[in-house]
């Protein structure tokens, strides 16, 4: 039996960069994933993007944490995570598309973020293979950009490490034990580990994993696919975002990675609930077809391979972190309803600042957004 | 007559070369020609290029690897397209330039309609609502009505992916049994990798056309295959994914994307092969013996003009036979164990022509900075690592690396996981001889079409049997059997290694060669037990798979006897007159001997009264199933005739084969003193001096050894993964891009395994990868049924975009896209989602 001062659940977007920075607080954490090995649930299923650009302030927050994280990280640490700051842009078609990014372009910029509406012909300059006719215009963000889920949740991974993070893989928690309405530690099926704190970043598997503490959160994963193409020259900057519905899906997006290679995801409609992550044959038809229609270009850029990764949605749309109300010790980190990876180091910096009992203003009108014991009712706009 | 294409193969001993015409096109801007018909990859070589490129990561230069399609080494720009040099046929007035870097994505003109700069544009945005002709506007038309096609869905009984051996034989018995077939296949023709197999193969007549050559085998089962009304064959169609929802994808002519849900799927896939780690591995002039094959069997081209082989497996031995008769030096071939593990006659057969093989060695690096140009080699010690100072280097432009095979079995792994009614078959299913392959696909094919609910009838027990037999490893190594008599004439078998293999017994006009009672034993010559003499006709010297038969012919001068051997070199290689190095079965010198007569071979065919059935027995005894009870033994007797009846008819189906084959088959009639004449094996094909190491042991120009080809990973960075903790593939591939390459880690796979086993690692520790679709790089457009009018590989196409011309589309995309209507869905109108 070891003790240590927190215990995550979860070696993924979230839990690998919180583990990385409570040992560079001096905070000694175990990270306990069943998988073999780093990020290998949705964590390496994510397509790197990463945006600030959100409509509420929680979440963009976090995110201007996470930029400052990822953008600075090869400076820092000599380590290239594939970070690429090209923006993202919202395009629209149709006035009802232009009337929703316009609607919430006031609230993004009343909180300061970096973003603008770009006219058509502005937008046809800095992204020259968009389908012109029908093209209004759209939104652009420059300081939104994109790293490699993989390097980067393996860079925490490894920096966590070199500072005194323990990681137990191929290791389950089958229980988590509690005294007197306080977290002691949890037991797993090679063995029992003790701390005062146990934070639950388990993704898909939130809602049976809090269950383990006798708790509920409403965690409930969908499945979106994704794939990656072959690398060519670059061609395009920003992530392009089209959010009109089709049959059988709603938005859709995809930007070029720093590697060259083209990575897209489209969300399902109706949602595929549940946790299969096999491969499907109606995704690839569905999205050639519309980026292909967006971005005749893209026709003959060859697709390497694909994958299907979960969504672990909340019911309004925001993550779930923070304290237990009704467990001492046990905090929350999950429902990162597929943002996982762009709100992870933010994250993981909010939550050492909670574990350490060093939040701040700032911190806690977060938190609030975050709560787990909020109204779960309206639904963001642009989650 | 320039230099052009002076790599093409004009004469071959055993190919007849086909006659269709020059290709001109250019390559950096230099004008080449070709043959028509071959692939850019081939054309390229037929040039003595090699180097098709240099890598976007590191500038490494990159050429011909696979030689399949499945790994993207060879991509070059094709019109200012990226393509896979060795799918797409090279055509006239093609510009080819070599790939440097990443490729930029082909621009596609769109008319923006609010800004039609020009009436042409106008007129354009004018014919695509049905307007005036004109070619431009037609194709505008064309494109804006056609723009996108759904994947065409469709079903069958069964989906064999893979018309090689296996596939074909499966597909026959289903087409029997009348089974609703559809066979796939990647390349234009079917046949597999029997199309490249030139030598006479092994087993038995009466079972798997023992005799025939590998190329006649396949096209005699694609003709049999093309008389089922009921099977219907795709060539240059590649099963791309299996899916989930029990659908398979393909791609259709590199185009059209076809979702198939078939009842029943037999992947046939066969084996890809293994590669090595060493420094040098992925200089352009390294690669496998099945790309040799491709270029040299099926192309014609000699991509060496020096050859060094490692592995002495039979693929790597026959390679090395087949590079001879394409009248390329072999410098040697190393084993890394004590002895070959192919066939000793193919073996022999090298040795006496030769090439030096050396047993115990390793291959330390493959030298050069755009290409092969050395390689050095060295001993092995008890460690299993090179022993330092027997390190000797030999000039090459070429090492095949030939050390085993994988079985292509990813699509039956996901079928089952996916709760299909998947099989597998010949390689797919477990790596063995082509021969044993036919025998597990007919096995296969008769279990589908029952599983299918058709009446078929019982798959004879001794097929299973069989092959296993045609599957055994070689076996005991006896000595060779020389007939004491000196006398008339006396048949010398210089095959001395059991193997599954006996037409020598079926063509034998006496009946007086037998292996007793298992085809695996070696064979001899019975003819004084049962009171007939052998009349040196010749015909087992013709027919024998390891040209390991030879006649010694007393009659005329007894100190001076006639010796015959057999020789695939054609007609002029050597001439009566010729006065020829004999080598005895090892290879060792024996003498020099004057050629008297050079003839055809020549095989007559069998009087149908000789003994399938004994043979049919003697493999049953051979695997013990005659020790079986009474009912076992009933159904053996029925299921013995009417397999006597199918040995029959695979007899009289290989029999012009048979006899055609023969004649290219020379046999050499030789004079030799009567002490060595049983001892002569064959003649020196290769002179010594080019089997000679270099002076100087080259040193080695690069430090890292490449583990994944695509992403230029080295060794050294899996190794330390591997040290610091590493027990997950998928780790090793996220934190190193090994794998995520086009190739999808088909080479680097079965190589990390191999860096787990040298760090100590246990197989059962490791995570394996995960694989995920797709088999191939597919463009998006074929996803969604665009025509993909001006991207090379489409040839139906090619002609109408000269020059690489982009097309002109006229779009309305933006309006054509469902509106769907915003209330539907929990999110109400302003619900969007979250992207990441």
């Amino acid at each position: 039996m070891s003790a240590y001062d927190v215990i995550v659940i979860g070696a993924g977007s979230v839990g690998t960069p919180t583990a990385y920075f409570l040992a560079k607080a001096g905070i000694r954490p175990l990270v306990i994933d069943s998988a073999a090995s780093v990020g290998q649930g949705a964590s390496k299923a994510a397509i790197g993007g990463v945006r600030a650009t959100h409509s509420d302030v929680a979440k963009i927050r976090t995110c201007l944490a996470s930029l400052d994280v990822f953008s600075q990280w090869e400076e820092e640490h000599g380590d290239n995570i594939e970070w690429m700051q090209g923006g993202y842009s919202f395009v629209a078609y149709r006035d009802r598309e232009e009337k929703i990014l316009k609607d919430l372009l006031v609230v993004q910029k009343a909180h300061g973020l970096g973003i603008d509406w770009i006219e058509r012909d502005e937008l046809l300059g800095m992204v020259p293979d968009l389908e012109p006719n029908g093209l209004i215009g759209g939104t652009f963000s420059p300081g939104d950009g994109s790293a490699s889920p993989l390097l980067a949740t393996h860079g925490f991974f490894k920096k966590a490490v070199e500072l005194g993070a323990d990681f137990a893989f191929r290791e389950t928690v089958t229980a988590i034990r509690t005294e007197g309405g306080r977290v002691v530690g949890v037991t797993t099926d090679k063995g029992r580990f003790d701390a005062p704190v146990v934070i639950n970043a388990t993704g898909g598997a939130a809602r049976a994993v809090s269950q383990l503490a006798g708790l509920d959160v409403p965690v409930q994963p969908d499945s979106h696919e994704a794939g990656v193409t072959e690398p060519v020259a670059r061609f395009l900057s920003p992530m392009i975002v089209d959010i009109r519905p089709d049959v059988g899906s709603k938005n859709y997006y995809f930007y070029q990675h720093r590697t060259g290679q083209v990575i897209f995801c489209i969300t399902p409609d109706p949602p595929i609930v549940g946790e299969d992550r096999r491969e499907t044959s109606e995704f690839l038809p569905m999205i050639a077809r519309r980026m292909v229609r967006l971005m005749p270009r893209l026709r003959e850029l060859k697709v390497r391979r694909t994958w299907r990764g979960l969504y672990p949605m909340t019911p309004d749309g925001s993550p779930i972190v923070g304290w237990a109300p009704e467990l001492k010790g046990y905090v929350h980190a999950v429902g990162m309803c597929g943002q996982g990876f762009m709100l992870g180091p933010g994250l993981g910096q909010l939550i050492t600042r909670l574990v350490r009992e060093e939040t701040t203003e700032e911190d806690r009108d977060v938190l609030a957004g975050f709560a787990p014991e909020r109204e779960f009712a309206a639904m963001e706009a642009l989650k | 007559m320039t230099d052009s294409g002076r790599y093409l193969i004009h004469d071959h001993p055993i190919l007849t070369v086909p006659d269709t015409g020059t290709v001109e096109f250019t390559w950096a801007g230099k004008t080449l020609t070709a043959r028509r018909g071959l692939p850019i990859s081939s054309a390229l070589f037929a040039n003595g290029i090699r180097t098709f490129g240099h890598h976007h990561k590191d500038g490494s230069p990159q050429g011909i690897f696979c030689a399949n399609g499945q790994c993207s080494q060879c991509s070059v720009l094709v019109d200012g397209r990226p393509a896979k040099s060795c799918m797409v046929l090279v055509e006239d007035g093609m510009k080819v330039e070599p790939l440097n870097g990443l490729p930029s994505l082909p621009p596609v003109a769109t008319v923006d309609v609010a800004h039609a700069a020009s009436p042409t544009d106008a007129a354009l945005v004018a014919t695509a609502s049905g307007g005036e002709s004109g070619k431009a506007a037609d194709r505008a038309a064309h494109a804006a009505t056609t723009e996108m096609r759904e994947p065409e869905h469709r079903s069958c009984d069964c989906l064999v992916i893979g018309g090689g051996p296996a596939g074909l034989s499966a597909a026959i018995e289903m087409g029997k049994a009348g089974v609703d077939v559809l066979l796939v296949d990647d390349k234009h023709a079917l046949g597999g990798k029997l199309v490249l197999q030139t030598h006479k193969f092994f087993g038995s007549m009466a079972d798997c056309y023992a005799g025939m050559r590998g190329n006649e085998i396949g096209h005699l089962l694609a003709d049999e295959v093309k008389t089922y009304d009921n099977i219907n064959v795709w060539t240059n169609t590649n099963a791309v994914a299996v899916f989930s929802d029990r659908k398979v994808g393909l791609v259709r002519d590199g185009k059209d994307y076809v979702l198939v849900e078939p009842k029943t799927l037999l992947v046939a896939a066969g084996a890809r092969e293994k590669s090595l780690i060493f420094r040098g591995n992925s200089l352009p002039g390294v690669y496998g013996a099945g790309a040799f094959q491709t270029l040299v069997n099926r192309d014609l081209v000699r991509p060496a003009e020096r050859l060094f082989i490692v592995g002495g497996g039979n693929v790597g031995l026959i390679a090395g036979y087949h590079a001879l008769q394409a009248g390329i030096d072999v410098v040697g071939l190393i084993e890394a164990l004590p002895e070959c593990g192919g066939y000793k006659v193919h073996k022999d057969k090298l040795v006496r022509m030769g090439v030096p093989i050396y047993t115990s060695h390793t291959i330390v690096s493959a030298n050069g900075k755009e290409g092969v140009e050395s390689v050095t080699i060295a001993g092995i010690g008890p460690d299993w690592k090179a022993i330092p100072g027997t390190e000797r280097s030999f000039a090459c432009d070429t090492v095949l690396v030939a050390v085993g095979l994988d079985p292509v079995d990813e699509f039956y792994h996901k079928a089952r996981e996916f709760g299909m009614n998947a099989f597998s078959a010949g390689d797919a299913h477990e790596i063995a001889e082509a021969s044993a392959a036919m025998f597990s696909g007919r096995i296969q094919g008769r279990e589908i079409a029952r599983s299918l609910g058709c009446a078929v009838p019982d798959t004879p027990v001794e097929w299973a049997a069989k092959e296993e037999v045609l599957k055994s490893r070689p076996g005991n190594q006896g000595r060779e059997f020389v007939p004491e008599k000196q006398e008339g004439v006396v048949p010398i078998f210089h095959c001395s290694q059991e193997i599954p293999c006996n037409p020598c017994i079926s063509v034998c006009p006496i009946h007086g060669i037998t292996t007793g009672d298992d085809i695996r034993h070696t064979p001899k010559f019975v003819g004084e037990a049962i009171g007939a003499r052998c009349g040196g006709c010749g015909q087992c010297v013709s027919i024998c798979p390891g040209l390991a038969i030879t006649l010694v012919d007393y009659r005329k001068d007894a100190e001076n006897p006639v010796v015959t051997i057999a020789h695939e070199f054609g007609k002029e290689a050597v001439k009566p007159g010729d006065i020829v190095d004999v080598l005895d079965t090892m290879g060792g010198w024996l003498g020099r001997c004057e050629v008297l007569k050079v003839r055809p071979g020549v095989i007559k065919l069998p009087d149908g009264k000789d003994e399938p059935e004994a043979e049919i027995a003697a493999i049953a005894d051979a695997a013990g199933l005659s020790d079986e009870g009474d009912g076992a033994a009933e159904r053996s007797t029925s299921a013995e005739n009417s397999d006597a009846r199918a040995a029959r008819e695979v007899r009289a189906k290989a029999a012009p084969y048979l006899m055609q084959n023969a004649k290219q088959t020379y046999k050499l009639l030789l004079q030799a003193p009567r002490p060595i004449a049983t001892q002569i094996a064959g003649i020196r094909v290769q002179k010594r001096t080019v089997t000679e190491p270099m002076d100087l042991y080259v040193e080695r120009l690069t430090d890292d050894t490449v583990v994944c080809r695509c992403e230029r990973v080295m060794a050294g960075e899996i190794r330390a993964l591997i040290r610091a903790g590493c027990r997950d593939v998928n780790e090793i591939k996220t934190a190193t891009r090994s794998g995520m390459g086009a190739c999808g880690a088909k080479t680097c796979g079965g190589l990390i395994e191999r860096i787990f086993a040298e760090e100590g690692v246990r197989r059962e520790d490791v995570e394996k990868n995960v694989g995920r679709p797709f088999f191939v790089e597919i463009p998006l457009g074929v996803f969604c049924g665009v025509d993909l009018e001006s991207s090379p590989g489409n040839e139906a196409t090619l002609g109408a975009a000269p020059g690489g011309g982009t097309i002109s589309t006229v779009r309305d995309s933006a309006t054509s896209n469902v509106d769907v209507d915003a209330s539907k869905g929990s999110g109400g109108a302003s619900r969007v989602e979250a992207e990441q």
